[in-house]
C-alpha cells in the first residue's frame, strides 16, 4: 500500500487498463430471448463442387482404429449437398429462447469426434466421454480473430466410458477447435453460439433456422475448409426465406 | 492492453481514477509495478521479450521457448486445466526456474523482487485484470505415506490411465504417441522422461508430481486427469511416477572399467557389463561450430566398460522417444541434413589418437593433437572409424588402422551400444591400465533432425581401467574425480552459459 501515492502514474495505468477491459467485458446489446411473434424462417441448401473427402492417416492404436479415418471435410451428398456447414446469424439482440439445458456432447468414438461440427451455447455444459477402450484427451481450443488458436482446456479421457462435464468449455462465445494430441489426426469444431441462430447442415446441406424475427438479417456460411461468407437475407412473418449458397 | 493504455489521455486517465479503488484491493496488491517492469526489462526481457510475447532475443535458440505472457497459458499451475496461475504459482516458478530448460531460477531476487515482477507480467494479458478469471486453486493434500504396496497399486493407475501412451511402457518419454505430440504454437515436444524425475519443469517432489497430472501442462499435450482419477489412486500414481527414478543424476566424471576374463561381448545383455559400475555424463547441445544443436534430444548418457589384455568395451545407453534406424547419418558437417532424407540415431566415442599428449581440442581434435572417433550408426548397425583434426578435418581412418566392432539395441525408450576396440600395444597403446584416457561421446537423434555438428556432446571425461584389485581403483578413480570433475564443470558451465541453459 506504501507504493500507492509515490507510484500513482503506475497504478492509473494498470487502473486504466483494468477499465477498458471492463468495457469490453459489457456487451453492448446481450441477446434477450422470448416469444417471436410474426417471425419466419430461413431454410437452404449449402453446396459444392469438385470436392472429395480425405483420409487420414492412423499413426497409433492402428489395432483398434484401422489403418486411416476419413477427414470429413467434404461429406458431399450426391447432389452436392454439403454436411457440416455451420449457418447462423451473428448480429441479432432478441428472438426465439437460447435453450442452455440441452445436451451438448462430443463423443470419442472409433478414434474421431462425433459429431465432426456442433453448436453449442455459451454458458451451458459441454460434455466430452471416451467410447473407445483405447486412451484420447480433448484438448479444446478457442480459435482468434487472427486464425491462431488459444488454449481453453485439455482433458484426459483414459478409459472407456469416462464422461466429464464443464461450463469453462462455453465460457466464451466463437469458434472452438477440438484436438486429441493422443491422435493428432483428430479434429471437431464447436461454434459456441450467444443466440439461437446458428445450424448445422445435415446429409444434404440442408439447414432450416426457424422463429426468426421478420426483417433483414446477415447470414455467416462457415466451412473448416472453405471458410467464411455472408449472404443478406429477408424474413417475412409466416414464410420462409430460402438461401441456397454454393461455395 | 495495458501499452496501448499507457498512451492515453482523458478519458482514459477518467477512467482510471474510478477503477483505481478495484484494482489496490485486486491482484495488483501492494506490488511496485515501476520496480517490477525494470527488473522484468532488465533481466527476463532478453527472453522473454520486451513487450512479454516470448520472443527475446535469446528466444531462438531456446527450446523450450520462453513463456508467451500474453497467451495466459501457463505451464505449472494449481488452478485447473485452461485457468490462470495464482500468484503463488507464478511467484513460485520465478523462484524456483524450470530445470533442464531456459528459464533460471530467481531465488537470489528475493520476495519482494518476485511479488513485483509476478504483478509485473499480469499487465501482459488482460485476463489477469479480470476477477471472473481468476479462479481457486485445487486442493493438494498432504501426501500420504509412500510404500511397496501404494507403488504397485500405482503401476496399475498408470497401466489403465494410459501414461505410458506419451511417457512409455517404463517411463522413458517413448510412447507410441510420442513422435507427434506438438506445443499449442505446434513445435515438436517430448514427453518427460520419468526416469529423470530432475528434469521436471514444475519440480519433482511428490506434491510436484500429483499437480502436474491433476491439473496439466497447458500448452502441452500433457492433459489434466482431475476428472478422470480419484483421489486414493492419485496418490499411488504419484508414488509409482517417483519410483521410476532416482533422486538426483549423480553425475560423475570417470568410467571405470572392470577386467573381465575371455573375449568380450556385443551383447549389452551380456553378464560381465552387470558387474561394472555405471557412470552417468550430461549431453549438452553442441553450439560452437556452425550447425549448432541449442535443444539436443538427449540429456544423458550412461557408461559401462570391460576390458581384457586385448580390449576394452564399453556399453553406451541413453534414452530416446523414438529409435531410428532407417537412414543414414555423419558425424560432422555444418549443413543441415535434406529435409527429406531419412536420419538414423547415432553414437560417438572420442579419444585421443595418441596416449600420453596434450588433450585435443574436444571438437573433434586440432591439428597438433588428432582424436579417433568411433562412430555408430544405427542404419548400418556397425562402426566407422575416424581420425580427427578439426571439426572441418574428420576423415575416415585410414585404412589398415584398427577395427572397431560395435552393435547396438534399441527397447523401450532406450539405445544401449556396445563397442568393442583393440587396446592397442607399445607405443600405439591407447587404453593403458590405470591411466585416465580422455574420453568423450557425441549422440544423434534421427527424429529430432540431428546429423553432422548438430549433435548432443559431453566435454571430456576419462576412462580409467582399473586393476583387479578394484578397492585402490575406486579411491583413484575418486581422487582423480573430483579434480577433473572440478575441471569439467567449469568447461559444462561456459558451455552452459553460452547457450543460455537451452538444453532439455
Ligand atoms: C535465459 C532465458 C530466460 C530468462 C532470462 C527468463 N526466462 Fe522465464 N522462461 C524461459 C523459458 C525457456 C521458459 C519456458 C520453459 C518451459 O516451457 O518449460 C520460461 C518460462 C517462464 C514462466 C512460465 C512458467 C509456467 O508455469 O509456464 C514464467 C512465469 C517466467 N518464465 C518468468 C520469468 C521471469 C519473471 C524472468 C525474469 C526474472 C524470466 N522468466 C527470465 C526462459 C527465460
Ligand atoms: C497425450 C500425451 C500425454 C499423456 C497421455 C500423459 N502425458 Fe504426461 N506429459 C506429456 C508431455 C508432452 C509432457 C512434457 C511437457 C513439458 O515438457 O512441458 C508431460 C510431462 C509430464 C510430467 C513432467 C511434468 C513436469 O513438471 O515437467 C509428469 C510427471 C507427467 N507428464 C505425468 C503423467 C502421468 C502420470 C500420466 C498418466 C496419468 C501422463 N503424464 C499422461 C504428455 C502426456
Ligand atoms: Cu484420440
Amino acid at each position: 500500500m506504501r507504493h500507492i501515492s509515490t507510484k500513482l502514474g503506475r497504478l492509473a495505468d494498470l487502473a486504466a487498463s483494468m477499465a477498458v477491459v471492463l468495457l469490453i467485458a459489457t456487451p453492448a446489446a446481450a441477446y434477450t430471448g422470448g416469444a417471436v411473434s410474426n417471425g419466419g424462417s430461413i431454410k437452404g441448401k449449402i453446396t459444392v463442387s469438385g470436392k472429395q473427402d480425405e483420409t487420414k492417416e492412423v499413426v497409433k492404436d492402428k489395432s483398434f482404429c484401422g489403418g486411416s479415418v476419413p477427414a470429413e471435410k467434404f461429406i458431399v451428398s450426391g447432389d452436392g449437398g454439403l454436411k457440416n456447414v455451420i449457418v447462423r446469424i451473428d448480429a441479432i439482440d432478441s428472438g426465439k429462447p437460447i435453450d442452455k439445458e440441452g445436451n451438448f456432447t462430443v463423443s470419442n468414438v472409433k478414434c474421431r469426434f462425433d459429431p465432426h461440427v456442433m453448436v453449442a451455447p455459451k454458458g451451458a455444459t459441454m460434455k466430452v466421454r471416451n467410447d473407445d477402450p483405447v486412451l484420447h484427451n480433448s484438448h479444446f481450443y478457442l480459435v482468434q480473430a487472427d486464425s491462431s488458436k488459444k488454449n481453453v482446456i485439455n482433458l484426459a479421457l483414459p478409459r472407456q466410458g469416462v464422461e466429464i462435464g464443464k461450463k469453462k468449455i462455453l465460457r466464451k462465445p466463437g469458434l472452438l477447435s477440438v484436438k486429441c494430441d493422443a491422435h493428432d489426426f483428430m479434429q471437431a469444431w464447436i461454434w459456441v453460439a450467444e443466440n439461437p441462430y446458428a445450424e448445422v447442415t445435415d446429409a444434404s446441406g440442408s439447414f432450416n433456422m426457424s422463429d426468426v424475427p421478420a426483417g433483414s438479417h446477415t447470414l455467416t456460411i462457415w466451412h473448416e475448409e472453405l471458410g467464411e461468407k455472408t449472404v443478406d437475407v429477408t424474413v417475412e412473418a409466416g414464410k420462409a426465406a430460402n438461401v441456397d449458397f454454393s461455395f | 492492453m495495458m501499452r496501448g493504455a499507457k498512451g492515453g489521455i482523458g478519458i482514459i486517465e477518467l477512467l482510471a481514477i474510478t477503477a483505481g479503488s478495484i484494482v489496490v484491493g485486486a491482484a495488483a496488491g501492494a506490488a511496485d509495478l515501476e520496480a517490477g517492469r525494470a527488473l522484468y526489462d532488465d533481466k527476463c526481457a532478453q527472453c522473454h521479450g520486451l513487450s512479454g510475447e516470448g520472443d527475446g532475443v535469446a528466444a531462438d535458440a531456446l527450446d523450450p521457448r520462453p513463456r508467451d505472457f500474453t497467451s495466459g497459458s501457463f505451464k505449472i499451475r494449481t488452478t485447473p486445466s485452461g485457468e490462470l496461475p495464482t500468484d503463488p504459482d507464478l511467484a513460485s516458478i520465478i523462484e524456483r526456474g524450470m530445470p533442464y530448460t531456459g528459464m533460471p531460477a530467481w531465488d537470489f531476487l528475493g520476495d519482494e523482487a518476485i511479488a513485483n515482477l509476478v504483478a509485473y507480467i499480469q499487465t501482459f494479458n488482460e485476463d489477469f485484470a479480470d476477477p471472473e478469471m481468476r479462479v481457486d486453486p485445487v486442493e493438494i493434500p498432504s501426501p500420504p505415506a509412500m510404500t511397496e504396496e501404494s507403488v504397485e497399486k500405482g503401476r496399475q493407475v498408470f497401466v489403465e490411465n494410459k501414461c505410458g501412451e506419451c511417457h512409455g511402457d517404463q517411463g522413458r518419454g517413448d510412447g507410441e504417441s510420442a513422435p507427434t505430440l506438438m506445443t499449442d504454437a505446434g513445435i515438436p515436444i517430448r514427453p518427460a522422461d520419468m526416469t529423470k524425475r530432475w528434469t521436471f519443469r514444475g519440480g519433482s517432489s511428490r506434491s510436484d508430481i500429483y499437480r502436474t497430472f491433476t491439473t496439466g501442462l497447458d500448452g502441452t499435450p500433457m492433459p489434466s486427469y482431475a476428472d478422470s482419477i480419484d483421489e486414493e489412486q492419485r496418490w499411488q500414481l504419484v508414488d509409482y511416477v517417483y519410483s521410476l527414478s532416482e533422486d538426483e543424476p549423480g553425475y560423475g566424471s570417470v568410467v571405470v572399467a572392470q577386467p573381465v576374463e575371455g573375449p568380450l561381448s556385443l551383447d549389452p545383455g551380456d553378464g560381465s557389463f552387470a558387474n561394472a559400475p555405471v557412470t552417468r555424463f550430461p549431453m549438452l547441445g553442441q553450439v560452437t561450430d556452425p550447425g549448432r544443436a541449442f535443444a539436443p534430444a538427449v540429456n544423458a548418457v550412461e557408461v559401462r566398460a570391460v576390458y581384457n589384455d586385448e580390449e576394452v568395451a564399453l556399453l553406451v545407453s541413453w534414452h530416446d522417444i523414438a529409435g531410428r534406424r532407417e537412414g543414414s547419418n555423419r558425424p560432422n558437417g555444418r549443413d543441415a541434413a535434406p529435409a527429406d532424407a531419412a536420419l538414423s540415431d547415432a553414437v560417438a566415442v572420442q579419444l585421443p589418437s595418441k596416449h600420453g599428449g596434450t588433450k585435443p581440442y574436444m571438437f573433434y581434435g586440432d591439428p597438433a593433437n588428432s582424436v579417433d572417433l568411433w562412430f555408430y550408426e544405427a542404419g548400418a548397425n556397425e562402426a566407422r572409424v575416424y581420425l580427427g583434426r578439426g571439426e572441418e578435418n574428420l576423415a575416415p581412418a585410414p585404412a589398415g588402422g584398427d577395427e572397431i566392432r560395435a552393435k547396438g539395441v534399441y527397447e523401450d525408450g532406450r539405445w544401449q551400444v556396445v563397442f568393442v576396440a583393440p587396446r592397442g600395444s607399445g607405443d600405439a597403446q591407447r587404453v593403458p591400465q590405470e591411466t585416465f584416457v580422455p574420453i568423450a561421446f557425441s549422440v544423434w537423434s534421427g527424429l529430432a533432425r540431428e546429423s553432422g555438428n548438430r549433435r548432443a556432446i559431453s566435454s571430456w571425461y576419462h576412462l580409467y581401467l582399473a586393476p583387479p584389485d578394484t578397492g585402490e581403483a575406486y579411491k583413484a578413480a575418486g581422487m582423480m574425480g573430483l579434480g577433473a570433475l572440478v575441471a569439467e564443470l567449469l568447461v559444462v558451465a561456459s558451455v552452459r552459459r553460452s547457450q543460455a541453459g537451452g538444453q532439455s
